[in-house]
Parts: structure tokens; C-alpha cells; sequence
């Protein structure tokens, strides 16, 4: 038993008080060491999908290099079905109330959650588990239902999509982090991030009238998503985007986070067995100058999260 | 003491049947046990042989009503809640006629008389008259304001159970409702009766508070009370008493008709009423419809029109609004406006009469309402050449699929997994008759199962997972 005297004490307390620094101190150095150096593409594997995001957005700048305090975000995940989380059709719960929990704590003012769904709304809130999600960690949903709720804006250097109705929390939100599911769809082989924000307009329809890849590549003019987070953890290989059976799902346990939205849905392309190129939408998107889709040019930082 | 139980059943009952139309009580349990209490919509099942769970409910208010009398009307109806709540609140306000005369009833016999009828001939004509159908439809014109003849209707019924009761309180219930006059005639021999004694002093202090006005001056109109006893309470020297009767007491029985005159007038009655009722069978003969889809649960549209009660209550909670009224205010469904949604079974656990009968989830993503047609004349990856598959992408069960054909994915159809939802017809862009579209069955038959690639139940993770970049 150690005697408490007053020498021991003082011996003791400055002992804690350095190595407490001396964490400080190297903490502060590696953050800032990081910050110097952002990868383009950070690619996370093999953890739970608010785990991944959590070591993903350390490694990509902190979620401190993208929301200034007093700023309000808009987190836009994928709730098109009335499916519940296991079915690979909605983007994980975890995953976005842990985005709603890390906006918060970065010093965000409010977060908004909301989706175009494409089945009835309130449905699909419920058994996305999203709505859940979002209250738990006090964000804020938003409807997005009625027409009201949108507001019709001109596309600059759109080439057939030159007006669409966008909705208000998209356009008056500082921050917006894209929030998809990554899927196969039938028509243009793929839905990811640069699809996901046919979310954000009323009418759809006039998409397929018009022509489908160049409305998804002229819609992500209107505002560039500060972040894109490709939730591959489960993923529909097949009969998207909706998804027929249990079959058409693939394990996958992968993340891509990055700046660039088609740079991410590159990689997610890859992630599902597409070839990019193939995907016209994104060459549409680069061809405006969204984004690149030359995965070797940029760098990536690769990260499992298994020990 | 009975005033008040009185009130608090009637508040309860009638914010369940609110609740309910709000959706703001889902279960199904408590839903159909609600719907039992609606006698007359669960009496027209019977003939139809498609019985509604919880028909015991039923069967205890008519016994009730065969032994105390009419219970139901005064305890547990919305409708007379409501005609209670606007005669009081006139009272206090001090409107309308503080003696009134409730004048001849012969009218209600009649309808009674009818809508038994039209129950014997499989009808659901009754809906006119029946207090919850209506009561639905003034309900639903509030949730979903439009314009229809079932919405007039509606605006008719609002007017008759709040105005009329300020003038003549209960009128519909002694002059219009069926179901009010059924449980008159059950009650008739009943064994608790009320009697006014030799201590009235004639105050009519009594008189103003009788939810009927069928005491007055200390006799009290039996074909008007509907027992809620109030009187008893309300009565300074204890003049109003139960009487009790003891059952299987002998009765005289009703002469048969022995003179001329009522002989003649028999002989001419029954000819009559056995035209009326041919011509009564014409009438309620539903009539077939080629372009409207019959709700899942309804079976054929035959049977779903001639057992609809059109209290819209399935119309009021369903979700995706694909159930719309026409203008006989049965529903119909609209897949311009929406879609029948794969995930959903409300409006077969809410039905009254069982026109819409009860199946689980699985199996009722498995009733095929009607099917699919592809007009390729239109369907702009045929046409324009462009990638579209707005119907495929929406499709629940893989009967709208795409092709790689030439370069473009185009639809391919497969009837057989089609339950005609009507999802791939809500958001076709083609305007403005859509490319794909729904033709209705007449009868619903069983869709195949959207079909599996391989039996792998288990979702498992590759082994070799390494990113591919």
C-alpha cells in the first residue's frame, strides 16, 4: 500500500498532467498531419456500416474539414422502397443516424434527413428504419411528398434538363452529404450516388421522357454534394433497384467515401462488377466537369477495419 | 350516475370509430371488434356467406337489445352521440324547440322492411339508410375533401344529425335508421321496461332532457325511448320505476285475418310485394363495370359490389390513396393517380361487411387484381430508342423486367408474376395514355411467386473480398 504524503502526491499529479499533454500534443500533430494531405477516394472494408464511416471520415479529413459550426446539413440517404434494412434496398440506418450523430457533434446547427420516396413516403420512413435512426440522434425529418415542397430552378450548362424542380432543403442547406445505397438498376446498370439525387426533384417522369442519363448527369449541376458516402455493405447485385428476392443480394462490407461523386461511383462501380465507362451517366457527369473517373490518377486510401 | 356513464361510452365509442377512419388505431382486433358493433353491415354478411370475424359481438347487442331494450342506441352509437351533442349544445345556446313533437314513424318500418330485402337479394343498396355507412361517408368528406356524389351524400347526412336534432332530437334514429328500428322490434317483449308511477307531479322537468323527447307530461312514447334511463335520475319524487317482466310470460296471440275486408286487403298486399321484391332484385343487381379494378380481397367484382357498404373506411386509411370513390360510392381503384402498394394489407383488415375479405400479407401479394399489357408502339425505348424502364424499376415482383436488346434495355413481360398493382402504370411517362397498363380480371386469380435465381436462403459474404480498384 502506497503511503499518501504530500511528496508522493505532487510526484503523481505531475506525472498524469504530462503524459496528458503529451497525448494532446500528439494527437493535435497527426490531425494536422492529416489535414495536409486529404486522399481523393477513401475505400473502407470488413466492419459494420456506421464503424466504417467512422474510421472512413478520420482518414478523409474529419468531419470538422467539412461542416463549420452554425452551418445545417443535409444528409440525402436512398429510402426509395417499403423495405425493411435487411432487404438492400434503402441505405442502413446505422449508418445514416451515425452521420446525423457526427454532423451534430462536428458543431452543425440542425441536420435534415429527407427522400423523394418512390413508394408511398411515410412508409417507407417506417420500415427503412431511417426515420428511427434520424430522431434517435435528434436530426430532423423532412417531407418530401408534395409539390410544395420544391422549388422550380434554372440549370446552368444543362443540355436537356434545363429547369427541374428541386427541393428547398437541397438548395438552402450550407452542407450536403449524399448518402446512397449502392444497387443495380435496370436500366442504367447502376444506382449510386449521381442516381441517388433524382431524389431531390419532383417530377421523374419527365427524366424518362427526356433521356434518362443525360437528366441524372445535368441534375447534379444544380449543387455538387459536399461528400459522398457509396454504402456497399450490402448490396443488390441484381433486379434493381428494387430487388426481387433475397438472392439478388451480395455481402460485400465495403464504404466509399469521397468529395468527388463520380470518382465514387466509379469505384462503386467496380465494387459492383460494372465497368464504368459502360455507365453513360457518368461519362455525361465528367463531361460537365462534376467529377473524374480515372481511379488510378487519383489517390485512395484503402482501410479494413479487421484486426 | 347513468347520465354520466352514458356520455363517457358515447365519447369512447365514437372517438374509437375517429380514430380508426384517422388511422390512428391500426390494430386489427380492435378494428373488427369496432365493426361488430354495427349490427345491420354484419347482418348483410350473412346471406353473402362471407362472415366477418367477432360476429358474436353482434349476436350480444341484439340480445341486449331483445332483454333491456334499445342499449345500443343510447350507449354505444356514434351517430346518436353526435344528434345528443347538437341537441344539447342548442339547449344551451338556447335554439330551437324546447317541446318537440316527433311526428308519424312509418316511415322507418318501411326502410327496415327494404334494406332486409335487399340483404335476402345479396344487395348492399342498404348503405343508403345504414347510420354507419353514412356516417363513414361524412367522416371521409372531412379526410378527403372532393367532389362526388358520395360526398354529397355525406354533406346530406352532416346536415340531418346535426341540424334536424335541434328541432326534432333523434329523428333520424326514430324515422330513418334501420338499424334503430330492428332493435325496436326486438325490443318489443322485452323485460325491463320503464314506467312513470301515480307520483308524477306532470313537472316536465323530465321532458328537456330526454335525448328523444318521448316524455312528456308523465307517458312515456315506448316507440320512441331508447333506454338510457336518464329519466329515473332526473326525476325529483322517484315517479319514473323499472318495471320487470319475467320472461316466457303468455301472450295473445295476433289475430288472423278473419273478415272480408281484411282478407281483400291481404289478397291485394301479397301480389304487390312479391312484384316490388322481382323489381327489387332488378334494381340491385350490381352492375359490371370491364374497366374497373376490384380492390384486393374482393374476389370478383360481382361480390365485391353487391357486398360493399360503402362506408369508405377503407378509402380513409389507405395509404397510398389508389382507393377512390365513384359515383355509387363503392371503391374503385385509380392507377393514375397511385398505386396499390405490394407491402399492404390495410384495407382487407378494415372491411364491415367482408366484401374485402381478410387475408395475410403473403398471401395477399399473391392476388392477382389484373394484368399486365405493354404497348410497344409507344414505349419510349421502342420508340425513341432511349433507356427508360420506369416500370421495370418499380415493379414488386419481376413482371415488368429489362432486356439488353440492341443496345438498350428494354421491358419484357411476364404476365404470370403479375398481380396488377398498378405501379408500373403510375409511373409510366408516356403521356397521355401510358404505355404499360393494367387490364382488370373480373375474378382475381392466384399470381405466381416472383421467381428465385437459385434457392440460397442465406446472404453470405464472398471470400475473396478485396476492393476491385
Amino acid at each position: 500500500m502506497m503511503q499518501v504524503d504530500r511528496r508522493n502526491f505532487v510526484k503523481w499529479a505531475l506525472k498524469v498532467f504530462a503524459s496528458l499533454s503529451l497525448a494532446r500534443f500528439l494527437g493535435n500533430y497527426r490531425l494536422l498531419h492529416a489535414a495536409t494531405k486529404n486522399p481523393d477516394l477513401v475505400a473502407v472494408k470488413d466492419g459494420s456500416p456506421a464503424q466504417m464511416f467512422e474510421i472512413g471520415i478520420k482518414a478523409i479529413g474529419g468531419m470538422e474539414s467539412f461542416i463549420k459550426k452554425g452551418q445545417s446539413v443535409l444528409v440525402k440517404p436512398n429510402i426509395g422502397w417499403n423495405k425493411s434494412p435487411g432487404q438492400g434496398a434503402n441505405t442502413n440506418p446505422d449508418l445514416v443516424g451515425k452521420i446525423v450523430e457526427l454532423a451534430y457533434t462536428a458543431g452543425a446547427s440542425k441536420v435534415f434527413v429527407f427522400d423523394h420516396t418512390c413508394e408511398q413516403m411515410n412508409e417507407c420512413y417506417d420500415s427503412s428504419g431511417i426515420k428511427k435512426a434520424v430522431i434517435k440522434n435528434k436530426g430532423f425529418m423532412l417531407p418530401g411528398d408534395e409539390e410544395g415542397h420544391y422549388k422550380k430552378v434554372d440549370i446552368k450548362g444543362a443540355k436537356i434538363l434545363k429547369k427541374a424542380l428541386v427541393h428547398k432543403q437541397y438548395l438552402d442547406s450550407d452542407v450536403v452529404i449524399n448518402v446512397p445505397i449502392l444497387k443495380h438498376h435496370m436500366s442504367t446498370r447502376m444506382t449510386a450516388s449521381l442516381k441517388n439525387l433524382m431524389g431531390v426533384v419532383w417530377d421523374r417522369r419527365i427524366f424518362h421522357r427526356k433521356g434518362l442519363h443525360q437528366s441524372i448527369a445535368d441534375i447534379a449541376l444544380v449543387k455538387k454534394p459536399d461528400l459522398t458516402v457509396i454504402d456497399a455493405y450490402l448490396i443488390m447485385a441484381d433486379n434493381g433497384p428494387r430487388g426481387l428476392t433475397s438472392s439478388d443480394l451480395k455481402l460485400k462490407k465495403m464504404q466509399v467515401i469521397s468529395t468527388d461523386p463520380v470518382l465514387a461511383d466509379t469505384a462503386a462501380a467496380k465494387i459492383l462488377g460494372q465497368t464504368p465507362e459502360d455507365i453513360h451517366y457518368l461519362n455525361m457527369a465528367k463531361a460537365h466537369g462534376i467529377g473524374l473517373m480515372d481511379l488510378k490518377k487519383s489517390t485512395i486510401k484503402k482501410i479494413s477495419c479487421k484486426v | 350516475m347513468i347520465k354520466k356513464s352514458r356520455l363517457l361510452l358515447q365519447i369512447l365509442s365514437f372517438s374509437l370509430t375517429l380514430l380508426i377512419f384517422l388511422k390512428i388505431v391500426g390494430n386489427f382486433n380492435i378494428i373488427k371488434a369496432h365493426n361488430a358493433t354495427f349490427v345491420l353491415q354484419n347482418i348483410s354478411s350473412i346471406p353473402t356467406l362471407n362472415l366477418p370475424p367477432y360476429l358474436w359481438i353482434s349476436a350480444i347487442i341484439i340480445f341486449i337489445s331483445a332483454v333491456i331494450g334499445r342499449a345500443y342506441c343510447s350507449f354505444l352509437c356514434p351517430v346518436g352521440f353526435i344528434q345528443d351533442l347538437a341537441r344539447k349544445i342548442a339547449m344551451k345556446i338556447k335554439v330551437g324547440s324546447k317541446m318537440p313533437v316527433n311526428g308519424r314513424l312509418y316511415l322507418r318500418y318501411f326502410i327496415l322492411v327494404l334494406c332486409l330485402f335487399l340483404m335476402v337479394f345479396k344487395s348492399s343498396l342498404f348503405h343508403y339508410f345504414d347510420h354507419f355507412s353514412n356516417l363513414g361517408r361524412t367522416i371521409n368528406l372531412f379526410i378527403m375533401p372532393r367532389l362526388s356524389f358520395s360526398s354529397a351524400l355525406g354533406i346530406l347526412f352532416l346536415l340531418i344529425i346535426v341540424v334536424i336534432p335541434i328541432y326534432l332530437p333523434r329523428w333520424f334514429c326514430n324515422t330513418l335508421c334501420p338499424t334503430g328500428t330492428l332493435f325496436y322490434f326486438l325490443s318489443k317483449r322485452k323485460l325491463i321496461t320503464l314506467k312513470v308511477g301515480s307520483d308524477c307531479k306532470t313537472c316536465n322537468k323530465c321532458a328537456p332532457e330526454c335525448p328523444t323527447n318521448c316524455i312528456q307530461g308523465g307517458v312515456i312514447k315506448q316507440r320512441l325511448c331508447i333506454d338510457c334511463f336518464e329519466c329515473i335520475q332526473e326525476c325529483n319524487f322517484q315517479a319514473v320505476k323499472i318495471k320487470a317482466r319475467l320472461p316466457f310470460q303468455k301472450r295473445v296471440p295476433a289475430a288472423l285475418p278473419t273478415n272480408r275486408r281484411q282478407l281483400l286487403k291481404s289478397a291485394i298486399a301479397a301480389p304487390i310485394g312479391i312484384l316490388s321484391a322481382n323489381a327489387l332484385e332488378r334494381v340491385s343487381r350490381p352492375t359490371i363495370n370491364p374497366n374497373m379494378v376490384t380492390p384486393p380481397g374482393g374476389n370478383s367484382q360481382k361480390q365485391f359490389k353487391s357486398s360493399c357498404s360503402a362506408c369508405q373506411l377503407c378509402v380513409s386509411v389507405c395509404p397510398t390513396k389508389v382507393l377512390y370513390t365513384t359515383h355509387q360510392s363503392i371503391p374503385k381503384m385509380d392507377y393514375i393517380k397511385s398505386y396499390c402498394s405490394y407491402e399492404c394489407n390495410t384495407c382487407l383488415g378494415v372491411c364491415t361487411t367482408g366484401a374485402l375479405s381478410y387475408y395475410p400479407l403473403e398471401h395477399k401479394k399473391l392476388i392477382k387484381m389484373g394484368t399486365i399489357k405493354l404497348d410497344e408502339k409507344t414505349c419510349i425505348p421502342f420508340v425513341k430508342d432511349q433507356d427508360c424502364a420506369a416500370c421495370a424499376e418499380h415493379c414488386p415482383t419481376g413482371a415488368v423486367m429489362t432486356k439488353l436488346n440492341k443496345g438498350r434495355f428494354r421491358p419484357v413481360i411476364d404476365e404470370d408474376v403479375c398481380i396488377g398493382c398498378g405501379h408500373c402504370q403510375h409511373v409510366c411517362p408516356v403521356e397521355p395514355v401510358r404505355s404499360i397498363t393494367i387490364t382488370p380480371l373480373d375474378t382475381h386469380k392466384v399470381a405466381y411467386a416472383p421467381k428465385k435465381k437459385d434457392k440460397k436462403a442465406k446472404v453470405e459474404q464472398d471470400v475473396d473480398n478485396d476492393f476491385p480498384f
